[in-house]
């Protein structure tokens, strides 16, 4: 039987070369989609992306005059559950150092990567309290380097580094949480919460749990977006992530239909030849066997074709193959284990397509395939 | 191989209407038979062939063929009824185009778990006492309309079947092609013991026949069958 399909495709090979780029061009879609999905959840999970809920105190016209009751956190955390990754509180300062306008920011040192995605450009992150990292627009504006010593509020400090996060559009001043509570007294406390929401929470939704969960407790505080339009990339981005994987799934889909639509034409014109089969002597078996193997080889080749085609695409930047959202970047790269499971699929789906088609052939009599009813002669 | 047939009938439904294709048939086909089936179009001919050769079911009645008993057998059953015993020889669009005649002669070997270089080999024999050593590498639009039934004959005796069943197996050939492809028939079934059921509206070949069948309408006609 293996013979006999290579026998009829290698003497039909217009149709074949056809039906093979008309089911490639569906799993090339699905080789492509599959890893732009994939790159962006990485940049989802590479924090790309703003996840934080900023909270403040109700009608506050100034970040620095609002105040966060001790107790907040430990609310926010109730409300949010396990959609938090984590909640910072964060002391805010607007001031002038050495006559320079500058925006304070003291935060616990192990957030600063993860939640405010500070990004070293100099230098090192502070080992102490009595070092600060300052943003790249107070150091043009300060022209203050890395090992500079700048006095804020009176006292000290050694400049450790110069990092910037996305966005950044003021001169700031990073410390550390304890250094920035020292500096202006703990009973002033903090003056924003930062909540950090994991990758695969839904923010629009958090923050409308957390505003309604912060009301009924009585509090007064609002939830905002630490970037309106950051997060309106985060929204459109887990569309496109649903979309791009809609889209595969789609493809695939396509893959079973087409399958289906071409192994139902090559078993309507094969019908005489099924019969013909069966009639001397092989049996439904063997028939759907010569059917099935047909279509592997089609969807094999198809697979080939567009595996081809799609490490043409990616690796030797034929097409674009690299995904940038939020200032992050991502490549799009196809991994052994994607390739071996476009290949599953792409063989699932023709084979099932191919089955669903020719059912109907492998469970007529050789008779009824042969045409051979009443009034017909072996013809 | 012998075939009994008791009250055979097939019945076909198109649209509302029941068409008896056989109606109550009973004959008896003696082993080693050169048996012709005569009869009109649509006298059922071919029915009783699709019936004897297991490709059809019957409505009614029975069939044993060498205490086979055709009409209670599985597909399965039928599938290797047809694979161990039966040859067919169709009246034309017989070979697999894509195959040469070789390789369609071969394909009853192949059905019956032999692999395709021991096939070949016994085909290749098969086509060359039928007179066709020198066609074995063409396809059969590269035959003439002889040639191709020569090959279809020598696909249906290769595997040394007891029943080959011919349909119109002349009926669209020239006369002399005919006649070449009767000899060889008739030889296959003097040399071979195969019994031959051959379908055919054309009253020359009764002279060949050891059994004649006479069918009108889907039954038998009166006082047949001869031999």
């Amino acid at each position: 039987m293996i013979h006999l399909a290579l026998q009829d495709l290698r003497h039909d090979l217009l149709t074949f070369g056809f039906s093979v780029l008309g089911i490639g061009v569906l799993v090339f879609a699905f080789l492509l989609l599959i890893p732009l999905s994939l790159a962006i959840t990485r940049i989802g999970e590479a924090g790309g992306l703003p996840q934080n809920l900023i909270i403040i105190e109700q009608d506050v016209l100034q970040p620095e005059q609002s105040r966060i009751a001790p107790s907040l956190a430990q609310d926010v955390s109730a409300i949010l559950g396990d959609r938090l990754n984590r909640i910072d509180p964060v002391i805010f300062r607007i001031m002038r150092v050495e006559d320079h306008p500058i925006q304070l920011r003291g935060v616990a040192a192990e957030s600063w990567v993860t939640t405010f995605r500070l990004r070293l450009l100099e230098g090192a992150w502070p080992s102490n309290s009595s070092e600060v990292v300052i943003g790249q627009l107070a150091a043009q504006g300060g022209g203050w380097r890395t090992g500079s010593e700048i006095r804020i509020y009176g006292q000290r400090f050694r400049v450790a580094g110069i990092a910037d996060g996305p966005g950044t559009k003021t001169q700031t001043i990073w410390m550390s949480y304890s250094a920035a509570s020292a500096l202006f007294g703990p009973e002033k406390g903090a003056q924003l919460l930062v909540a950090h929401l994991q990758s695969s929470a839904d923010p629009l939704t958090s923050r409308q749990d957390l505003e309604s969960g912060l009301r009924s407790l009585g509090a007064e505080y609002d939830a905002y977006f630490e970037d309106a339009l950051l997060r309106e990339y985060g929204a459109a981005l887990n569309d496109l992530r649903s979309l791009s994987l809609l889209t595969a799934v789609i493809a695939i889909a396509a893959v079973t239909l087409g399958s289906h639509n071409l192994a139902w034409l090559a078993a309507e014109e094969r019908t005489r030849l099924l019969g013909i089969l069966r009639a001397v002597g092989f049996d439904r078996r063997a028939v759907g066997g010569y059917l099935l193997f047909r279509a592997g080889v089609i969807s094999v080749a198809s697979y080939l074709l567009a595996l081809a085609a799609a490490i043409l695409f990616m690796r030797l930047g034929i097409g674009p193959n690299t995904l940038t959202i939020g200032g992050t970047q991502t490549a799009l790269s196809l991994s052994p284990s994607m390739a071996v499971l476009g290949l599953l699929l792409a063989c699932g789906a023709t084979l099932t397509g191919t089955w669903l088609s020719v059912r109907h052939i492998l469970s007529a009599s050789p008779a009824s395939l042969l045409g051979r009813g009443p009034g017909s002669s072996f013809a | 191989m012998s075939v009994h047939a008791d009250a055979l009938t097939r019945t076909y439904r198109r649209g509302s209407e029941d068409v008896h294709a056989l109606l109550e048939v009973s004959l008896a086909i003696r082993p080693s038979a050169f048996a012709v089936v005569l009869g009109p179009s649509g006298s059922g001919k071919s029915t009783l062939l699709n019936l004897i050769g297991g490709i059809d079911r019957p409505t009614s009645g029975h069939l044993r063929v060498d205490g086979l008993e055709l009409h209670a057998m599985s597909e399965r059953q039928l599938d290797g009824y047809r694979r161990d015993y039966v040859g067919f020889v169709f009246q034309f669009n017989n070979l697999l185009p894509n195959l040469d005649a070789l390789e369609n002669v071969a394909l009853p070997l192949v059905a019956q778990g032999r692999s395709w270089a021991q096939a070949r080999a016994q085909a290749g024999a098969q086509l060359e006492a039928l007179g066709l050593g020198s066609r074995v590498g063409h396809r059969p639009a590269e035959l003439s309309g002889g040639e191709q039934q020569r090959v279809a004959l020598a696909r249906a005796v290769v595997s040394r079947p007891a029943l080959v069943l011919a349909d119109e197996p002349t009926g669209d050939l020239d006369l002399e092609s005919a006649e070449i492809v009767l000899d060889l028939m008739s030889s296959l079934n003097r040399d071979l013991g195969v019994t031959f059921v051959i379908a055919t509206h054309n009253p020359r070949l009764e002279s060949r026949a050891t059994q004649v069948i006479e069918l009108t309408n889907g039954r038998m006609t009166p006082l047949t069958s001869r031999t």
